[in-house]
Parts: C-alpha cells; structure tokens; sequence
C-alpha cells in the first residue's frame, strides 16, 4: 500500500514537473496566427487521405483542399493545397474533414515534417509515407496548420452569414469585435462565432499597414486640416478623388479606429460623391464594409437631426452602435467652420 | 428623402449589427424618416424591438 501511494505521489510530481506544452495547448493571439501563419487561405476540404506510413499498416491522414480564398501568401496561390490532418504530439488539435470550409492558418515546413510523440514520430519517419505524400500531392508542398491547431478555423454558415469558429481561451481576439456565442461551447473546443468577413478583413488590415499609410497619406492630411484647419480643408476639397473616398470607406471598416467618427464626417463633408459611396457600401457584400457605411450613415442623420435650423451642431448624448470608444464631439469645429450657416 | 430609403433597405440586412445601426440612424432622422415606419414596426417582434421602439417615438414625434 506504501509503495503505491509513493507511485501515485511520484507520478503527481513528474505530471507537474513536466513542460505545459508536452500535456496541454498553449495560448495565442489572432494577430499571432496572422503574423507568422504562411499561407492564410479559405479552404474547403475536398478529400482526407489515410497516407501509408508503415508495414503494419499504419497511416498518416492528409488533407487536400480547394482554396477559395488566398489571404496571404509568399508566393505561388495553386488552387489545391495539402496539409498533415493529424497532429505532430498528442496535445495538437490539427484535423481535418471531408467537406468542411476552413479558415486555415498554415506553415510550409523547411524540412520534411517531425513528429513530438513516439507514435506519430515513426509514421512521420516513414519513408512509405512521403512517398504516398509525393504520389498524392504531386509534388507539392505538404503543409501544417499552425500553432498544433489553432490554425484552423471551421466556418459555419448561421442564418445567412459565414462565421468562424473560435476558442477564445486558446485564440485570443480584440475586445471589441464582435462575437456571438455558439450553443455548446464544451462539445468542440470552440465558444465564440467570429463573422467570417471580420476575421478576413483583421488579417488584411494586418497584413498591409505600408501600403494602407501610403494610400490614406492624403486623406489623413485632409481630416487633419478638418480637424484645424477648414480653410485648408475647403481648399483640399476640389483634389478629393475616388481613390480618397475608397480609402475613407475602407477606414470605416476598422470598428476600433480612433478617427472613424472625422472619416463619417468627412465622407459628409465632401458631399454627394461621399454618400454616393456610402449608399454603395452599404449593399457591399462585405459585412465589414457595411457596417462601416451603417455608423457613417448615422453620424450623418445625428448631423442631420442636430441641424434642424440650418447648420448649428451639438452633441449627441447617445453613442452610434457599433461605435468604440469614446464619441468624439466634432460638433465644436463643425460649428466654428459651419457658423456663417447658422 | 434617398437616405431613408437607402437605410429603410438597411433594415433587411442579414448582420444585427447594421439593422441595429440603421434603426438607430433612422430614429435619428425623425419625422422626415416616415416613410420607414412600416419596415421599423415589423421588427418588433425581433431582438431589435428595444431600438426600433425609441426610433419609431422619435420619428412619430
């Protein structure tokens, strides 16, 4: 009996003392998947392969996929993909299913792919299975989704719209977008629904900060002079082109911009062309992009509302939905430069 | 009134989120915003009654 607590208590101690990530997944971030994650892709999984990897029969499941969608990539953007279905040690999450839509966080192996486990360390080792590997794939890369899992996100399509599914204890997400709850948060890992549009729209938005300030340069510059200066605002307003009206709806995507609440001012300010691209926008397949003309369009009528006599403006004591943060009351400038108005 | 009816057309829209924030733009609007008073009052037997029912007071107003 002695000796049988002493190996109870011992094995508690070897439990303890090994590394978290040996037994259970480690925490990341949306931005850590989109950061490192080479390809990021929309997939829909056409067929999972039990890949020889032994003489006993053993196998090593393989996934090819369709991309729908290629959200970020080095290189080449082939059609079909193939990536490990299985997981490199026991705690790793990554799987795969005949017919599922994912949002797919890969990595391309430099060498050839190892496994952590006993057991799926010889499989991977197995020359059997790269050589099945070469004869499915073709020759093409055989990928891993990231992070042992957490790179892949099942899409479920919810009343019309495309969600991702998410863990949020294993994949943290920005406090302010916008999640629903799924209906048995137990059964598969997964708590939280993530609009599909808003999840690509944060990679994209991630993935392109350069270009993003090179293309807003001007438009920065004209809610600045907005902002202090409105006669060099007026004199700005003959330049405003397309491509500036495009990048300011586009920054009305971002729900947690500290300027949203100027870019709906400015889109008013610069008249018909500005809603002409909001009216477009908010029939914008893109759920992201009408959402942004929605709170655009209510700046306007809070504008509107406030204006009853002919041009004087006051704060409105009520947020817009869907608006972060604290509401900014540019009602001060739009009154000073407005005043021979009202 | 063409803003009204763009966010009239709004109130159809498969994300809560922008129906929400339509209903609020419209309340906002006030009485020009008449012409949505009918899409507003069939949402309210939705999620949205809470919203729909301050803008349609201040539309009516």
């Amino acid at each position: 009996m002695r000796s049988l607590i002493a190996r109870v208590v011992g094995l508690a101690f070897l439990a303890l003392a090994l590394p978290a990530h040996a037994t259970s997944l480690s925490e990341t971030s949306i931005f850590e998947l989109i950061g490192r994650a080479d390809p990021i892709v929309v997939a829909k999984v056409l067929r999972v392969v039990d890949v020889p990897a032994g003489d006993r029969g053993q196998t090593v499941k393989v996934a090819e996929a369709e991309v729908l969608e290629w959200i970020k990539s080095g290189g080449a953007r082939p059609k079909r993909i193939w990536y490990l279905a299985e997981g490199t040690r026991d705690a790793d999450q990554s799987t795969a299913f005949k017919g599922e839509k994912v949002l797919l966080f890969l990595w391309i192996p430099k060498e050839r792919i190892e496994g952590f486990d006993l057991d799926i360390a010889k499989r991977l080792a197995s020359p059997l299975f790269w050589k099945g590997v070469k004869e499915v794939t073709g020759g093409a890369p055989l990928m891993q989704i990231g992070f042992s899992g957490h790179g892949r996100i099942p899409i479920e399509r919810v009343v019309g719209v495309e969600y991702g599914e998410v863990g949020t204890w294993r994949v943290r997400l920005p406090p302010d977008m916008t999640t629903i709850p799924v209906e048995d948060p137990w059964m598969f890992d997964i708590d939280r629904r993530v609009p599909l549009a808003d999840l690509i729209a944060l990679a994209k938005r991630r993935l392109a900060p350069i270009k993003r300030a090179a293309d807003a340069a001007k438009v920065f510059k004209l809610l600045d002079a907005l902002d202090r200066d409105i006669e060099a605002a007026e004199a700005m307003r003959e330049g405003v082109d397309k491509k500036d009206i495009a990048v300011l709806v586009g920054l009305l995507d971002d729900p947690a911009f500290p300027r949203r609440h100027d870019v709906a001012e400015a889109l008013v300010w610069i008249g018909d062309a500005g809603f002409d691209a909001l009216r477009v926008a908010l029939v914008s397949k893109n759920v992201v992009r009408r959402r942004g003309a929605a709170f655009a369009h209510a700046w306007a009528a809070t504008s509107e509302d406030m204006d009853p006599g002919g041009g004087c403006f006051s704060p409105s004591p009520r947020p817009i939905p869907g608006s972060a943060g604290p509401r900014r009351t540019p009602w001060v400038r739009r009154r000073s430069w407005k005043a021979s108005m009202c | 009134m063409e803003g009204v009816d763009v966010l009239t057309k709004a109130l159809g829209d498969p994300d809560p989120a922008v129906v929400e924030t339509a209903v609020y733009a419209l309340g906002e609007i006030g009485p020009p915003a008449a012409a949505a008073v009918p899409a507003l009052e069939r949402l309210r037997n939705t999620d949205h009654r809470k919203h729909v029912d301050t803008a349609l007071k201040k539309i009516r107003k």
